[in-house]
């Protein structure tokens, strides 16, 4: 049971890394998604590592997962169909959102539909009121009549959400169990239960967005699950979570909406390990895969987190890591538009077809292709999984657009280049310069399969402080999964003075602990291992929003915490209220194990390389003869100047002419993007 | 010779100007005290330059507090220019006279931003103060005719002196309103927005030099300027009118008519009121910059939503108005509900007229009244004053190509609404609906968006209301053909089950166990029923949009 693997899904390639925790043996490897059937290539992944590394099946000590399930349902608008059950006269609070508009000036503007239709959304006489006390009582002869009209319309999951529940949840307790009983086949979500938190359309909201997810996750999870069994591995499988911890799959059939950015996740937990081991710890982390692009910042060593975002239009209020997805990758498709401009996606040739050169039946022009047509890519590259590629299928695919554009095709690729580059430079721009951060502050950690062969220019373009290319870029995603930790949090609302709290707060702690710690012990994880962050919540009376306060160890007390308060809130807001009345919000714990220690790899120094070939290489037009090193052959502390190129097995490093790079003393390659004068 | 500019850094400035300010309108938002600041976003910032000059803004809350930012600086420069000023200052007003907020509960502040012993910028809040006195809870009254009957006056005057809280000012603010609590509480988170962008600013300069951040100021303004004309220059040369109507002034029946005349020459825009109605005895009149303020909103909209948010854009824009026109009132005439209604009604009578320019740019009508609800009393449980301020949305207008949205806010205001969970802990109120309004909006090939039906049960012991609300004769108009919508309704049943009619404009008293029923306008519909494609009306009927 030595054996620990990391596996992630993306459009294009399922990346999979395995690290031996006696040893500290590392294997990677890539498998072709299987979009049709995404388990499959999960359970491929796993058999060929396992082969490749000449380890038994039986010793597997934990799979980690990141996966795009759920991310996809959403973007594509494929989720369940789904009714919501709401209190009576309240049937629009989803539709009516917060009654603002997206934008202030744009009178074309609407507010986005919602992922179900109106018709789906169903009144039941009841009132719960804001203290908790049962105004309307539910009848049953209504919930009755909800489940048959539920049946005719034909649903997969029934979402409940009512008001005040966050203070007293008894009545969408009674309802889920009751519907349950009288619909079987439907996933039940209950608002409370997925985001207890004061504010019902942010509520609402989010748990829509659950049961919209939750019935196609959770049957990928019961899959993958089997298929596991079926092939006798028992070790337990893992999920990444959108906040960049991990929870027990069976945790997350529930709970599908936490891995709403399962994907991408795992970049920036590595991206955040690279941070912090190198000495630039604001980072921008590109993933560029064959379908995406993933763009996150890391400052100060640390992921930026949101506590409520829009993702794909609509609002979700859950801590999530802020990550931005755009539709480019190596698949990304080229095509000439009406008025004649090249354009590059989002459509993407996927893991099927494929880019035309992987002949695999793409007669599309991809970016992969033009990168093989300028020499950028190797014609036999490991990284497509040791297959030829074919450049002669690459060639003709593009042929077709230059010939649109009465281009050559050389012209035409690097056009494709420029193009995606341009689009990859937006969403980088979107984080930094639209957020009033100087790109120059921020180095760029370029990751996944394609991410490194556009680095250098993207970071050139952008004027970042330089590039950093991981020590195994083309897994990033994948090593990262395994640095996580398991983390389950639970949050208690209860607005009451302090001081009134105050003598119940022990109590409320230690109830507040069992659930997270069950969902943990569920997951393996060891008690004694545990680390525990007790928080409060706090504000002035009369306050709108709050500030966390952590607690420390021993018994609580209020004059420390008021302190606390008072600073932080000095810190701030440059003023305090001290003397006045202070209230809880809520209570808040986090429970996380460690999956294991994340050492810091470090890459031995190696004799001047000779580079193993040398290839003809199309930099702006002009064909440079460009040395072609292997990464392990690179020591620590090498350094020469470009143009080079430098390959491994999961990925090819581009360094421009006139730019620098040298490998630091982790096995990172450092781009100094800036212009050499000699 | 200053150095060339460099469209990168010109990027980066300009978003890096328009960060800060949004920085410190979240420090401000999530400091407050009422759930008008803290869960409305009724209230806005700006950056400017040392001659009142605006950098950027927070495009938060509402379009209307921005475009009459410009006039608040001017004001308060006035009487505090910078040189008088000293770090830790902040001058506060809430005078819309001779210009300045556009009603006293709109309360401003002003601070001057030092790096180093220089002032190099000023930082600006406005926030919608729950409560400024006067004669209804609010301070947004019907049956009134002067300002002083509106609520406390507050010329420009110092609040911090050098840091330092002036007590003195702050007792006659806090002797004069209802909501002591939520005023001091939200006064003081308009303090940490300054705070905010005083640390910001002057990390800015320390970063990129003083030289080039004070001239990469004036590029942004210059870049915006240059932006604004070149989409001015693109529509056609000419005059073009439109008059539209409020229904009344809350006194008499009589409708309240604004005309607006605009005149595209070149690359400069020219707005003339003449023709609107003199004063009204009723507090919708307003001073002209609100009218300014609703020609750089709709000028924005219809050039270019992006166009950042600067002086530099309102430079090509001149607007007049004739003294004593209700768009250009003399004091002490009464103010305090232009905000909300004649604003609204000046932005629908520009799009009128900008219909015969880019007619596939402009909207049908949209619900274009704000529908104000002031509720406010003594709190039964804390003994305390309360006073909820709402303004609810309504139908969207529909345009070339697009339906109308439902239940949306439109033009002059983005508030939120206040969660319905937020309100019943809040206040001795509880919502009984919440919903879209059937066969509310205009139908035609485009239908505009419904109205919204919001009822409150009212548990207190007795409260003053104040609705502002209308379009209920004149309602929202269609275009090309398409229908109008219905208009703005209001009633109240007792406990005992009678109903009373509310007018649109009004106060009343609200007693224990009544219910306040209010129903928005929808928004007017674009080219006619017969060309709407056939799967849209099935939906429609389906979903219950129309029956």
């Amino acid at each position: 049971m030595n054996w620990q693997i990391g596996i992630d899904t993306g459009g294009t390639f399922t990346d999979v890394v395995a690290i031996n925790t006696s040893t500290g043996d590392l294997r990677l490897h890539k498998v072709h998604s299987t979009p049709a059937q995404p388990a499959q290539a999960v359970i491929d992944s796993v058999l060929a590592i396992a082969d490749h590394a000449g380890f038994g099946l039986d010793d597997i000590a934990l799979i980690v997962h990141g996966s795009t399930v759920a991310t996809n349902v959403v973007l594509t608008r494929t989720g369940a169909a789904m009714a919501m059950v709401t209190t009576k006269g309240f049937r629009d609070v989803l539709l009516i959102r917060r009654q603002n508009r997206p934008e202030l000036y744009n009178l074309r503007s609407r507010r986005p539909p919602a992922l179900l239709p109106r018709a789906n959304i169903l009144e039941i006489p009841e009132r719960t009121l804001s203290d908790g006390t049962i105004n309307v009582p539910l009848q049953d002869a209504d919930i009755a009549a909800l489940a048959d009209q539920i049946r005719t319309l034909d649903v997969e999951a029934v979402v409940v959400g009512l008001l005040n529940s966050y203070v007293n949840p008894a009545h969408e307790l009674a309802i889920g169990e009751r519907l349950q009983g009288l619909l079987p086949n439907v996933s039940i979500c209950l608002s409370h239960q997925i985001s207890r938190s004061q504010g019902e359309f942010e509520r609402f909201s989010t748990t829509v967005l659950n049961g919209y997810i939750q019935p196609v996750v959770s049957s990928y999870l019961g899959h993958l699950e089997e298929q596991l069994r079926a092939h006798e591995i028992t070790a337990p499988l893992f999920m990444m979570k959108s906040n960049g911890g991990v929870s027990a799959a069976s945790v997350l059939a529930e709970r599908s909406v936490e891995m709403l950015l399962s994907g991408p996740a795992g970049g920036v937990v590595a991206g955040c390990a690279l941070a912090r081991q190198h000495s630039s710890e604001h980072l921008i982390t590109a993933d560029m895969g064959g379908t995406s692009f993933d763009v996150a910042m890391i400052y100060d060593g640390a992921g930026v987190f949101t506590q409520e975002r829009m993702f794909a239009d609509q609002t979700i209020r859950l801590p999530m890591m802020d990550i931005d997805t755009i539709g480019a990758g190596g698949g990304s498709i080229g095509w000439v538009d009406a008025g004649g401009a090249l354009r590059v996606g989002p459509q993407s040739a996927g893991a099927a077809p494929g880019p035309a050169c992987y002949s695999r039946g793409g007669t599309q022009p991809t970016v992969t292709d033009a990168n093989l047509v300028l020499g950028r890519l190797a014609t036999r590259s490991a990284m497509a999984g040791g297959f030829e590629l074919d450049v002669a299928a690459a060639r003709q695919a593009i042929d077709t657009l230059a010939t649109a554009l009465d281009m050559s095709i050389e012209e035409t690729a690097e056009g494709m280049l420029q193009v995606v580059n341009a689009a990859m430079t937006s969403a980088i721009r979107r984080l930094t310069v639209e957020r009033g951060h100087d790109p120059a502050n921020f180095s760029l950690c370029p990751c996944g399969g394609a991410g490194p062969l556009h680095g250098a220019e993207l970071g050139r373009e952008i004027g970042m402080r330089e590039v950093v290319v991981p020590a195994m870029p083309g897994v990033f995603s994948a090593a990262g999964l395994l640095l996580s930790e398991l983390r389950e949090e639970q949050i208690h609302c209860r607005l009451d003075l302090l001081t009134e709290m105050l003598p119940d707060l022990p109590e409320i702690f230690d109830e507040l602990l069992q659930e997270p710690t069950n969902r943990l012990l569920a997951s393996g994880g060891a008690t004694e291992r545990m680390r525990v962050i007790r928080r409060l919540r706090l504000r002035y009376l009369g306050q709108g929003h709050d500030l966390a306060v952590n607690l420390t160890d021993g018994p609580l007390q209020q004059d420390a915490i008021e302190h606390e308060f008072h600073r932080r809130h000095r810190r701030a807001y440059g003023y305090d209220f001290e003397g006045d009345p202070v209230e809880v919000v809520a209570a808040w714990v986090s429970v996380s194990v460690d999956l294991q220690d994340p050492t810091a790899a470090t890459w031995p120094e190696k004799p001047v390389p000779t580079p193993a070939s040398r290839r003809s290489v199309i930099f702006d037009g002009i064909a440079h003869d460009t040395p072609v090193y292997e990464r392990p052959d690179l020591g620590a502390g090498y350094a020469n100047s470009g143009p080079a190129i430098i390959e491994q097995a999961d990925t090819t490093i581009i360094v421009l002419p006139d730019m620098a790079f040298r490998v630091d003393a982790g096995g990172q390659v450092i781009l100094q993007t800036g212009e050499i004068h000699a | 010779m200053p150095e060339p500019i460099n469209p990168v850094t010109l990027e980066i400035m300009r978003n890096r100007w328009r960060g800060v300010a949004e920085e410190a309108c979240a420090a401000m938002i999530r400091s407050s005290y009422s759930p008008n600041i803290r869960d409305r976003f009724d209230c806005s910032t700006a950056l400017a330059t040392l001659d009142g000059e605006i950098v950027a803004q927070a495009e938060v809350g509402t379009p209307l507090h921005l475009g009459i930012m410009p006039a608040i600086f001017r004001s308060i420069l006035q009487k505090f220019p910078v040189d008088r000023m000293r770090p830790g200052d902040a001058i506060i007003t809430n005078l819309p006279y001779p210009e300045g907020p556009g009603h006293l509960p709109d309360l401003s502040m002003v601070s001057p931003v030092y790096h180093g012993t220089d002032a190099v910028a000023l930082v600006a809040t406005t926030s919608h103060h729950v409560d400024m006195g006067g004669f209804a809870p609010g301070s947004m009254p019907f049956g009134v005719t002067e300002i002083y009957q509106e609520g406390l006056q507050i010329p420009p005057t110092r609040i911090f002196d050098g840091g330092e809280f002036v007590q003195p000012i702050y007792e006659i603010i806090n002797q004069n309103v209802r909501t002591q609590r939520e005023v001091r509480g939200d006064l003081m988170a308009q303090w940490a927005a300054a705070e905010t962008g005083q640390r910001r600013v002057a990390e800015m300069f320390s970063r990129h030099g003083h030289e080039k951040t004070r001239h990469y100021m004036d590029a942004v303004l210059e870049h915006a300027e240059k932006s604004m004309r070149a989409g001015i220059a693109a529509m056609p040369d000419g005059v073009y009118a439109f008059t539209d109507y409020l229904d009344d002034d809350g006194f008499t029946d009589d409708p309240v008519t604004i005309t607006a005349t605009v005149t595209i020459d070149g690359d400069a825009l020219a707005v003339d009121f003449t023709g609107s109605s003199p004063q009204v005895a009723g507090p919708l009149n307003a001073r002209l910059t609100a009218a300014r303020a609703c020609v750089y909103y709709v000028a924005k909209a219809l050039v270019d939503p992006d166009l950042p948010s600067c002086a530099g854009a309102h430079r090509p824009i001149s607007v007049t108005a004739p003294e004593g026109c209700i768009l250009q009132a003399r004091f002490p005439a009464a103010i305090g509900n232009a905000n909300i209604l004649t604003d609204q009604r000046v932005v629908d009578t520009l799009l009128g007229a900008f219909y015969q320019v880019v007619p596939e740019r402009v909207c049908a009508a949209c619900s274009s009244e704000m529908n104000l609800i002031n509720l406010g009393g003594i709190d039964p449980v804390t003994g305390e004053y309360y006073n909820l301020v709402e303004t609810v949305g309504g139908g969207q207008g529909a345009q070339i190509g697009l339906d109308g949205s439902d239940g949306m806010q439109n033009h002059l205001t983005n508030t939120q609404n206040t969660p319905i969970e937020v309100i019943e802990r809040q206040y001795p109120v509880r919502l009984q609906s919440y919903e879209l309004i059937a066969d509310s909006c205009g139908i035609g090939e485009f239908r505009g968006g419904c109205g919204i039906r919001r009822e409150f049960l009212f548990l207190g012991d007795r409260a003053m209301l104040t609705i502002g609300a209308d379009r209920r004769k004149f309602v929202p108009w269609g275009l090309e053909g398409g229908g109008s919508a219905r208009g703005a309704y209001a009633h109240v049943t007792g406990s005992d089950g009678t109903v009373r009619e509310l007018p649109t404009k009004v106060n009343t008293t609200l007693n224990h166990g009544d219910v306040l029923s209010i129903e928005t306008p929808g928004g007017g519909a674009w080219g006619p029923l017969k060309k709407r494609d056939p799967a849209a009306v099935q939906t429609d009927l389906r979903d219950g949009y129309i029956t």
